[in-house]
């Protein structure tokens, strides 16, 4: 049982640091600054990020009723275009906008 | 790996998060709190609905302890338990943890279920075995996994795009309060046992 709270012990202490190790990475990041990735769907990209309707439709390709509710992921792929070009548009588009 | 889930997430949506908590209730390793988030941070831009995702996270969650409980106590669970009752090594110990959930076993299950978390799928074991009774045991599995869920999915609504960072945070805190309650435990115990043999 002694054993048996060293190792609780232990692993309280691990967890307690990679909490904090992980809590002060969260509040350096600012959330605009995270990167757009192949999971996220185009309303939440651009809720997110707060990307105007019109600039998402124009990058997409979309016509102006059409709101996929796929990840981009698979929106890509349907439209034979890889992931990475409309990745790099909108970071194209954010980093337009970022002050400098 | 998180990518892949959370792009799963975004691909099928609702059942892709029942299963995660579904599969969660038995020890499996899964992201189930991330999942709920991401479902939250979804509803949030409205790809998914909300009321929809914290159904389908709680009905697997339910489904998943149900499961295990009855798994428990029907199926030589209590049988192996009283067997082990008798070992010398293990009986003390044992007898320890049934009388604590005899006294608090409502509190045990309803904390084990967001709380100290990784401690759920087991206590879900223990309350079967023990033959907890079970209005007592849905009672509180009801009340804790609302809570779990509710947390969650309100948290991926809020914070969005930080959902990842988010969640390797809450993630240790959880493992630091469950390790911690070990520690506590494993502690008392020896306390009391020096206090028995002096």
């Amino acid at each position: 049982m002694l054993a048996g709270f060293a190792i609780a012990a232990l692993l309280t202490a691990f967890f307690l640091v990679r909490a904090i190790f992980f809590a002060v990475f969260w509040m350096g990041t600012p959330p605009e600054t995270h990167p757009i990735e192949p999971w996220m769907t185009p309303r939440y990209i651009a809720r997110t990020y707060d990307i105007p309707r019109a600039d998402m439709q124009r990058i997409l390709d979309l016509a102006p009723d059409e709101t996929p509710r796929q990840p981009l992921d698979s929106f890509a792929r349907n439209r034979g275009v890889p992931v990475q070009t409309y990745i790099d548009e909108i970071e194209a588009l954010l980093d337009a906008r970022l002050p400098k | 790996m998180t990518d892949l889930l959370l792009l799963w997430v975004s691909d099928y949506g609702l059942v892709v998060i029942t299963l995660a908590t579904l599969l969660s209730c038995f020890a499996l390793p899964m992201p189930s709190s991330l999942m709920m988030m991401a479902g939250g941070a979804f509803a949030a831009a409205g790809d998914l609905v909300l009321w929809q995702v914290c159904l389908a996270a709680f009905a697997g969650a339910i489904t998943g302890d149900q499961t295990g409980y009855f798994l428990a106590r029907h199926y030589g669970g209590d049988r192996l338990w009283t067997r082990l009752r008798r070992k010398r090594a293990s009986a003390r110990l044992l007898a320890q943890a049934e009388s604590l959930l005899a006294r608090r076993g409502g509190w045990a299950v309803y904390l084990t279920r967001w709380l100290f978390s990784p401690l759920g799928p087991y206590v879900n074991l223990i309350a079967g075995a023990t033959r907890m009774p079970w209005r007592r045991f849905v009672l509180a599995d009801l009340a804790g996994e609302a809570t779990w869920v509710a947390v969650y999915v309100t948290l991926g609504y809020v914070f969005g795009s930080q959902i990842e960072e988010v969640s390797d945070t809450l993630g240790n805190v959880i493992g630091a309060l469950t390790a911690g309650m070990m520690t506590f435990l494993l502690g008392r115990a020896l306390w009391r046992q020096r206090g028995m043999r002096p």
